[in-house]
Formats: structure tokens, sequence, C-alpha cells
């Protein structure tokens, strides 16, 4: 194919003679290929030729300073204008567009998700039925209530007692598979009857934003709020996802561009973002409470938006720029949109069963020897702080292994009617704030680095405690309290 | 002014103020036709409202001094005419031709050469707020007012 291969200009085309000659070791793409990202300056390029050629990298930085110091302009234009004429050249042979659709509708539905005055309600509406009414309380609620109460309680949970009761006759093992803090009646019981439904539903959603190209309108609107809080509209992708699990949008915070932004995102997401699992009970928990919801929501905004801000100035760093292709809006396929969330639920079922077992026997264990009862003592005086009684300190304990489990584990305290509005607000906030699950923070370790995520740990630990004592003391003083 | 009976226009230093023997006339805000001596009030001129303005408007709004603004204003209009218009300085619906990227961001360049934007593309403004919307082929792109305004233009 002789014919498709791109033609610079005279000095371009001298400058790749020359690197490629002047080139001694083989980089797994051909030396053209090296040579032009050479000619524009890729730092990746450059730093491998750097290690790869040694003393000869000296007569090859001459070589791209020589050709550099006599450009009009920037290599990157002129190799990308080529590019470009070269591409256009052949879509002209095969492309033919339809002028006669312009797809009136579309441009309409385009117009009004852009437009500050119409998108911003709209993307309320978008908030409210797809993460409040559909993940809240169709997953959280209904479905929770009848995996949970109908399936598991009436049916399997007492089925399992008596069956492994009877097999072990040991209280001190058949513990570890059953009764309170059993693998099956509460590893698998939380994994399958609170976690699934609602993470399921979340990802359903979020795959029929993410495939209608919404997301990238959602950056365009939220920019200017992003940009007060040291982060640009491109941070709303993983801000979104972290609502799924934090874990996975922490892996994507790598995807923004300086370090500033990623370290920002990682703390609020964190900090602030509650993952879908727990999103689903808290909302399930105080949607009964539409004043206890009203204040954990305006709470939550409240510290996201303040910790952004002071960390914006904290954090040193260069100013983020914010670029996005606007794809245009598209009907999604249910038959994609089902196997994404399919596939999804899978690997993050797959990923959270073993930790839940893991959490069920570390909980064994801590119940066995003792630690717990220590350490939960210990938290005990804390969450009295807040106003909490002392069973709380089990679920703040417990959130650390997994968050939803946490929260999992406020949901029966609320069943139980241990708790009113004031402490399940409080409890539900100083939950969401508090160290992020296991996963969560092995990821932050993996991603930025462990001193950074100690750094993060050791902020947001105390930090949320005292958020949570000071909204108590709040809530307080205005006499707010609902049994 | 222009008088409302005759239709006079004459300047408001021209006319009498008020009328001899008239024991108000001193403090008389009201103005006398030259031709036909019909008596009008003057434009309201809402002094105390106006100032209260422009000290509000300083509180917020850092004007140049006039002498420095034009200055500027020239000096801009000459590397307009050199080097193309920032882009986020365009209005809605402008179509404009890319002359030049004013960064040395040499990564930021690649970006935006891979969405198409580079000397001698063709792109229109589509919308201002809260950032900037521009159609590159068959592209639409969002940008901040910082990137845009190192995108030089020269309207079509």
């Amino acid at each position: 194919m002789r014919h498709n291969i791109l033609i610079y200009d005279k000095e371009t085309e001298n400058a790749i003679m020359n690197l490629v000659s002047g080139l001694k070791h083989e980089y797994g793409i051909s030396k053209r290929s090296v040579a032009l990202l050479l000619l524009q300056q890729d730092e990746d390029i450059l730093d491998t030729v750097e290690k790869n050629e040694k003393e000869n990298y000296s007569q090859i930085k001459d070589i791209i300073d020589k050709f550099i110091s006599g450009c009009k302009e920037s290599p990157v234009m002129t190799v990308s204008r080529v590019q470009q004429e070269k591409s256009e050249k052949i879509l002209q042979r095969v492309i033919s567009y339809d002028n006669s659709q312009t797809g009136k509708i579309s441009s309409f539905i385009n117009k009004i998700t852009v437009n500050p005055f119409t998108g911003v309600p709209l993307l309320l509406l978008v908030l409210y039925f797809g993460l409040y009414k559909f993940v809240g309380v169709f997953g959280a609620g209904t479905l929770v209530d009848y995996i949970e109460s109908e399936i598991f309680d009436r049916h399997v949970v007492p089925y399992v007692n008596s069956f492994i009761n009877g097999l072990i006759p040991w209280k001190a093992v058949s513990d570890l598979f059953v009764n309170d803090y059993g693998i099956i009646t509460l590893g698998i019981k939380y994994a399958i009857a609170i976690v699934l439904p609602v993470v399921g539903c979340f990802f359903l959603v979020f795959s029929i934003i993410e495939d209608s190209g919404y997301l990238p309108r959602i950056s365009f609107l939220m920019d200017r709020v992003f940009k007060k809080i040291g982060l640009n509209g491109r941070a709303v992708i993983p801000m979104t996802l972290g609502f799924g699990c934090d874990t996975m949008a922490t892996m994507v915070s790598r995807t923004l561009e300086t370090k500033k932004e990623r370290i920002l995102a990682t703390l609020l997401l964190a900090l602030a973002i509650p993952c879908s699992a727990q999103l689903g009970v808290i909302l399930a928990l105080l949607s009964g409470e539409p004043l206890a919801l009203a204040i954990w929501v305006i709470f939550m905004v409240t510290v996201f938006l303040l910790v952004g801000y002071l960390g914006s100035k904290v954090i040193p760093g260069e100013k983020p720029g914010f670029y996005m292709e606007l794809p245009p809006l598209r009907l999604p396929r249910p038959g994609n949109i089902l196997k994404k969330t399919y596939v999804r639920m899978y690997w993050y079922f797959k990923e959270v069963l073993p930790l839940f077992i893991l959490a069920s026997i570390l909980i064994w264990i801590g119940n066995l020897t003792g630690i717990f009862e220590l350490l939960i003592n210990g938290i005990k005086p804390v969450v009295n702080l807040l106003g909490l009684p002392g069973e709380t300190a089990e679920i703040f304990l417990f959130g650390f292994f997994r968050r939803d489990y946490g929260a999992a584990g406020l949901f029966d305290l609320q069943s139980a009617g241990i708790m009113g509005g004031r402490q399940l607000v409080v409890a539900a906030a100083t939950l969401t704030l508090f160290i992020p699950c296991v996963a969560q923070f092995a990821m932050m370790v993996k991603e930025r680095g462990i001193k950074t995520a100690l750094a993060m740990a050791a902020f947001i630990v105390p930090f949320a405690f005292g958020a949570g004592f000071i909204l108590n003391r709040l809530l307080l003083l205005w006499g707010y309290d609902i049994i | 002014m222009k008088c409302e009976f005759c239709g006079l226009s004459f300047e408001t230093s021209e006319c009498r103020n008020g009328c001899s023997g008239c024991p108000m006339s001193s403090s008389c805000k009201k103005i006398k036709c030259p031709n036909c001596n019909y008596e009008m009030y003057p434009d309201p001129e809402f002094g105390a409202l106006k100032k209260l303005m422009e000290s509000l408007k300083s509180m917020f709004v850092k004007e140049m001094p006039p002498s420095i603004a034009k200055e500027a204003a020239s000096g801009a209009a000459e590397l307009y005419n050199k080097y193309g218009i920032p882009l986020s300085l365009l209005k809605v619906n402008d179509r404009a031709k890319v002359t030049g990227i004013d960064t040395k961001d040499t990564r930021k360049l690649r970006k935006l050469a891979a969405f198409g934007i580079m000397p001698g593309m063709d792109v229109v403004v589509m919308q201002k707020y809260p950032a900037i919307i521009i159609q590159a082929g068959y592209t639409q792109l969002a940008l901040d007012e910082d990137i845009a305004g190192e995108i030089l233009v020269t309207l079509n």
C-alpha cells in the first residue's frame, strides 16, 4: 500500500530520514513513526529514546532541535495538517452525507441539554428520576425489601440456620457460617440482597446516560462549578462514576490531566461521594423523611464544595483547562445497555463477594478473640459524642471493610427502631464522609502512592467525626429531631 | 433640548430661568422656550442614582483609565490584525477561520489538532455560556474561555 504513506514537506522528510538512520535501537513500531513522534516532541517517546540510544541521543536531539528552530509553526500542526488532508481525501471517496435529514428533533434536544436555563433543570430531573426514584426508591427500596425480607429472611436464612446449626454442634464454629454475622447469613445475604440490586440499578441508569452521549454535556454545564474547586468539567465523569463505585472511579481519575486534579478528585471521591450501595441504602433510610434527606444532601454538597475549594487553594499545581468533544446525542441500544449492565454487575459481584466473605470471616475472628469488642468499646465514646447510640460503633468499624456493608448495618438498626431522625442523619453523613472501604483504599494506594493515601486517610477520619459532631450540634441547636 | 410645544430645538443655556418678579425664580428648575415661552421641566438626570450605580460598578468592575484603555485597544487591534482575534471574543453564530494557536504546550496543541482545530480550519461559534461550544467540521467541541482565548481566528 505504497500510495497510502503520508508525504510531508521537504524539511520534515529530510529530518525524518536523518532520524531514521540515526536511530540504532528497535522500538516495536517503524522508525519512521518514532521519528515523527520525536519531531512532535512527544514526551514519552523522547524519554524512551533517551534511555535506549544512550550516547547516540545527543546526535538525535541535535537533529530535532535544528529542525524545530527552522519551523514556522509547531511541527505538531504540520504533521496533523497532512494527516487531516489525507484522511479527508480518503473520506470523500467513501462517505456521502445525507443532508436532507438534518435531524431537527436531535438538534432541539441537543440545545435543551446545553442551554444552562434548560440544561440544569433537566440534569436535576435526570438525577431525581435516575438516581433517587430508580436507584433509591425502586432499587434500594422495593427490590431490596423483597429480596431481603421475602426471599432471605423468610425462606433462606431460617433454613440455612437450622441446617448448619444441626450439622455443626459447636456454636463458635457454626457462627462462622450462620447466625448474626455468618458468611451466608451476613456476607452473602448483604451482597445479594442489598448491594447487588442497588448496584445493578445504578449500572443500568449509568449505561443509558453513558450511551446517549449525555455525560459530556453534564461536563460542559458543570465546568464553571468544578473550576471553583480546582477541577474542571472533565472531572464530572469520575465523580458521577463514583456514585456507582468509588473504587472504580478512583481508578478512572487517572484520566485527569494534572496531578493536582488527580489528587483532588481522589480526595473528594474518598470523602464526599457515596457509592451506589451506600447511596441506595442511605436513600432508602432517609427517603421516609424528606427533611432528613434534604439535610443530608445539603450537608454533603457543602462539604464537597468546601473541601474542594480549600483543597484547590492548598494543593499546588497548574490550573487545568477544559476541552471536550460533544458527541451527537444518540438513542441507546437496549441490547448494548443490558450487556454493559450485566458485565459490570458480573465483575462487580466477582470483586465484592470475596471481600464480603472475608469481612464476615474477619468479623468472626474479631468477635471470637474479643479484639472487635475492644475496638468497638474504643469507638463507642466517639460515636456517643456525635449523639449516636453505642450500637453504631460496630457499623463504623465494619464500614471500613466495605462502605455499603456499614450502611446496610445502619438499615438494620433503623428497622429495629433504635435510632431517631437526627441520629440517622448524623450517622448517614458521618458514614458517608468516613474512610472509604478497603478496596477503595487499596486503589488509592495503587493510583496515588502510599504516602498520599495515608495522608488522605489521616485527614478523612478526624474530619468525618468532626463534621458529624458539628452537624449533630447544629441540629440540636435547631431543635431538629424526629422519631 | 426640544420644545414640547413649538418644536424648536435649543440649548438650555440660551433660555431664561424663571420669571422676573417671582420670589421662587432663583431656585426654579423650569425651562422656558426662547421662542414661545412655554415652560417645561428639564429631562430628569437621576444624579444620585447614577452616582450610586457608578460607585457600585467601581466596586466590582475595575475599569482601565481611559487613556490606557485607548492605547490598549489600539495595540490590541494591531495585534488582532497581525495574528488574528482570540476565539473567545467571537459572538454566537460567528464564522471564522483558525489562523494559529497561541500556546507552547505541545500536549494541548496535539489535543486540539486531534479535534481538527488547526490553522486553516473553519469554525462556527454555537454557544458562549457556561463554556464555549464550536462546530469544526462534523465535530462539536466544548472549550473553556482560557483555551478559546489561545485559539486565534479571522472572521469570515
